[in-house]
């Protein structure tokens, strides 16, 4: 199903979401950052920089009550919130992001904690036009209900899932050559970023990187673990339990494998026990060992990790250290 | 039968108890565990258990009898916890250990008072041994009160491993260094929720070092924010003293 709406179409596509579900949307903070907030707190911001902060903690949240065990030791778990989540203004390397944690918390065993939030959600992507000054942002792989590609005055409507048709059904229909333009605009393999990521795993899965260059590269980390909180795809929690009067609240919190405590064994021993070892994880978990197991990249190639990193070792410039190093294809365009 | 415990105070400026003190609800299900046997800032009279569960002491070591008077604490509770700064590193009250009593009292009162002479400030570690600490200036009352737990169930209060950076990249607050400003948050145990960064500031260090600093990464984002070591330590200085043999 292709669409096209107009200003006040779209406007009258969220109003007829936010009925319906806990819609948030994009819009510029005095900080100069772009923030995803609820529906009519303010001006909507419809192109610009990256969403600050990683769309997936609306699912998989820094802290998270698991459950409740009371004082005669049944279990309780959290209440659901009200009405399900929406989420409006995700760009491809956001749908990316958030496709990757579903397919690892779905797979077994199933983590019904992320599926309690998931589960319902709607997703609406923004791409096209849409980047800083009106850049053009890549198409999304169709990982959302409902993508929205800026093109000038007006958007391009793609449904992707049976809700989004529903919601888009009442609208003008779409210019399919105009799609077909975009889209060619749009080619992945042009994407510079995703191309450097690719050469780097190639170059990790050939094992072509010494282990000097990670000695080097450790010697640089400050250990504020910016890179993996910042990151749309890290998934690793550790679980902790507190006592509020009889109960006992368990919840979950992130955690960093940038951490010397990370894998500490209760002996004190440490399979990642220096800073070497953990940032070279950190890049070859990424970069080979989630294309192992899944056939793709662990970065979606956002920057949000680059942009965290006090000291310039994000996984993008790692990367391009690499292909810069150790790289015989050609230079990224 | 409740632990008993006991607030004592050397030089500083008392914020830690304070801190104590402004729990109000926590504290009033605190005292269902334990007696509050000393705690000169809340109830008068001078403490009368001999013997102590828990010694919280606040404060550097600096007046004439100090140490007598801590070493007295210490032989009569079974654990003793430093309680803030002051007491973990010597804490704002060490400012001044790099000039002589004399030099001080001129800069500070323009007149020579050698009534108010004091010795070098030194953390209780100088003096004692000091079983577990709360660190910061002043204390998170959370951690006080999860220290206070930990002891009662008789496990080990565990402070954060990690830096105050962590806590700065979990909030999202814009990275000091960015703005050309010194900051302490690569090298400060966590613990604060980045407090001060939160509020504009920066981190000064008054929760002590972690346990492995990252010197080297750091001396690298000082010199491409062109900042000094001296700037740092500096900065450093403002709430931690070198341990000097008592």
């Amino acid at each position: 199903m292709l669409k096209q709406l107009m200003r006040t179409d779209l406007d009258r596509l969220l109003q007829k979401v936010a009925a319906d579900y806990h819609l948030q949307v994009p819009q510029l903070l005095t900080d100069g950052t772009r923030q995803l907030v609820p529906f009519e707190m303010g001006e909507l911001s419809l192109s610009g920089a990256p969403l600050q902060r990683k769309p997936t903690a609306y699912f998989f949240p820094q802290t998270e009550t698991l459950l409740h065990i009371t004082a005669d030791g049944s279990i309780e778990l959290p209440a659901g919130a009200a009405r399900p989540l929406a989420l409006f203004g995700l760009d491809r390397t956001d749908l990316a992001g958030i496709a990757f944690l579903d397919r690892f918390f779905s797979a077994a065993p199933a983590d019904d904690v992320y599926q309690r939030r998931r589960n319902g959600a709607l997703l609406i992507g923004l791409t096209g036009a849409a980047g800083v000054d009106h850049s053009f942002l890549s198409l999304s792989s169709g990982n959302c209900d409902i993508e929205l590609i800026a093109d000038n005055e007006c958007w391009l409507a793609l449904a992707y899932s049976e809700r989004g048709e529903k919601l888009l059904s009442r609208f003008p229909d779409g210019d399919s050559e105009q799609l077909a333009v975009l889209r060619k605009s749009s080619d992945d393999s042009k994407l510079s970023q995703l191309k450097l990521l690719q050469q780097g795993s190639r170059l990790l899965q050939e094992d072509k990187v010494p282990d000097e260059f990670w000695v080097e590269i450790a010697d640089r980390c400050i250990l504020c673990s910016g890179c993996n909180l910042a990151c749309p795809t890290c998934s690793c929690f550790c679980v902790q339990d507190r006592r509020r009067g009889e109960i006992v609240e368990r919840s979950r919190v992130w955690d960093s494998c940038q951490l010397d405590a990370f894998m500490r064994e209760a002996s004190g021993h440490n399979p990642l026990g220096t800073e070497t070892l953990r940032t070279r994880r950190r890049i070859h978990h990424k970069l080979v060992a989630d294309v192992q197991r899944w056939g793709e990249l662990g970065c979606v190639g956002c920057g949000r990790c680059d942009r965290a990193c006090p000291t310039g070792i994000g996984m993008l410039a790692v990367a391009e250290e690499m292909v810069k190093r150790y790289g015989t294809a050609a230079p990224v365009e | 039968m409740k632990a008993k415990i006991g607030f004592f105070d050397f030089a500083g400026c008392e914020g830690c108890q304070l801190t104590v003190m402004n729990l109000e609800e926590e504290l009033l299900q605190v005292l269902q565990l334990v007696e509050i046997v000393a705690f000169r800032e809340v109830m008068g009279g001078s403490a009368t258990a001999a013997r102590l569960d828990i010694a919280f002491v606040e404060g550097s070591i600096c007046r004439p009898g100090d140490r007598e008077r801590l070493l007295k604490i210490r032989r009569r509770s079974e654990i003793l916890v430093a309680l803030g700064s002051c007491a973990d590193n010597g804490g704002v009250n060490a400012l001044g250990s790099d000039r002589t009593p004399e030099v001080l009292c001129q800069q500070v009162y323009g007149a020579n008072l050698p009534h108010l002479y004091t010795e070098p400030p030194q953390p209780l570690a100088a003096v004692v041994t000091v079983d577990y600490r709360i660190p910061g200036c002043p204390i998170d009352g959370r951690e006080f009160l999860a220290t206070l737990q930990a002891l009662l169930l008789h496990q080990q209060p565990e402070l954060p491993s990690f830096s105050v950076c962590v806590e700065c990249k979990l909030a999202e607050y814009p990275c000091s260094f960015d703005d050309g400003q010194i900051c302490l948050g690569p090298i400060t145990r966590a613990g604060c929720r980045a407090i001060c960064v939160e509020g504009g500031s920066y981190c000064r260090g008054c929760r002590g070092l972690i346990d492995s600093p990252r010197t080297s990464p750091y001396h690298r984002i000082l010199e491409e924010h062109g900042l000094s070591v001296e700037e740092i330590l500096d900065q450093y200085r403002t709430f931690n003293v070198k341990e000097q043999p008592s």
